[in-house]
């Protein structure tokens, strides 16, 4: 199967947007906010891809960062992995999954009780489809850049 | 605990979508495989509905604020980033794919009260293992936003800057939505009709 950066690659020819990479402190740090609140911390092969870059915001899909970005000119803005929580998860506490993006109708999370990312419905949150590795995450979605 | 339709038309105004229709949806079934199978063929449908946005409502985007390169790639088919094509009722309460289930919102600031509001009715439990594989317990009655044609168009256009740390400048935003070109067109054949009467006046 295509890897990480071949993938990211034709992402970015099809108009996806990409950031300036994160740092490792700026992973530790979003940690230990994620930690702060009882969420699960970032994936290893996540926080590899925060590396590359802090985040992708593509046609209908978004992979959260860690670094607050500026609203560009039409005042949108990628989210980061720890407000994410905040804002899809609403009053729940310890989870034990950890939101890392959105496409439509669905969530990407990574589920630390069951060692796997999923393709979450955002309805019902049931798993639509789960995956070992990041990569097959996005060979998986795509179809939404 | 169970809200009523004022509630969440109450909870829109609050939320800076006062002008957003809300409707009541009946929970239909629970069908897995017809969930998954709309939800991986949506970028298809979405595709679709970004053309037809641009041939059948042009006059709808520009009027809800869309700029022209989002136009421009709502007519390849590309849904821009920062918009969103939002299903009114999800499928286990009887939507369907038709693009009278959807419209184009702009995610900042519009779409976390979508989300606010689907997590507010179906919320997520506390706890380590709070997903279940069949999901979470659905209500029997679902409110949802449902505003008329593909196009949501905000009252308070998202087009001035943020007027604080979370909020959005309503005042400057008013200001600026007396001036959009629908309300320019308004005010010039008011203004014509004016004078066509006062001429006819003077006659």
């Amino acid at each position: 199967m295509t890897d990480i950066k071949t993938l990211l690659h034709s992402f970015k020819a099809k108009g996806a947007k990409f950031y300036k990479p994160a740092s490792a402190s700026q992973v530790d740090f979003a940690n230990a906010l994620l930690k702060n609140n009882s969420y699960p911390e970032i994936p290893l092969e996540y926080a590899k891809f925060l590396e590359l870059s802090d985040g992708m915001s593509g046609s209908m899909i978004e992979f959260f960062g860690v670094v607050n970005k500026t609203r560009d000119s039409n005042y949108y803005a990628l989210s980061t992995v720890p407000s994410a929580m905040q804002d899809f998860l609403g009053t729940a506490k310890s989870p034990g999954f950890l939101i890392l993006g959105s496409f439509p109708l669905g969530y990407v999370s990574y589920s630390k009780t069951l060692s796997r990312y999923q393709l979450l419905d955002i309805t019902s949150m049931r798993e639509l489809a789960a995956a070992k590795t990041f990569r097959e995450v996005l060979f998986a979605l795509k179809d939404y850049v | 605990m169970l809200r009523t339709l004022e509630y969440w038309r109450d909870f829109m105004a609050r939320n800076d979508l006062p002008e957003m229709p809300v409707s009541e949806a009946r929970y239909v079934s629970g069908s897995a495989s017809r969930t998954r199978d709309f939800i991986f063929n949506f970028p298809k449908i979405a595709s679709q509905a970004a053309k037809f946005a641009y041939y059948k409502h042009l006059q709808h985007l520009v009027e809800a604020g869309f700029t022209s390169n989002e136009i421009l790639s709502l007519s390849s088919g590309r849904v821009p980033t920062g918009i969103s094509l939002w299903v009114k009722a999800p499928v286990e309460y009887g939507g369907t794919q038709d693009f009278s289930n959807m419209f184009f919102i702009r995610m900042h600031p519009y779409g976390k009260t979508l989300v606010k509001m689907l997590r507010e009715q179906i919320p997520i439990p506390s706890g380590a293992n709070s997903l279940t594989p069949g999901g979470l317990q659905l209500p029997r009655t679902l409110f949802v936003p449902n505003p008329v044609g593909l196009v949501f168009k905000p009252a308070l256009k998202g087009i001035a800057g943020a007027g604080g740390a979370t909020a959005t400048d309503k005042m400057t935003q008013a200001g600026v939505s007396m001036f959009s070109p629908a309300n320019q067109a308004a005010a010039t054949a008011a203004a014509m009709a004016k004078a066509a009467a006062n001429k006819a006046a003077d006659k």
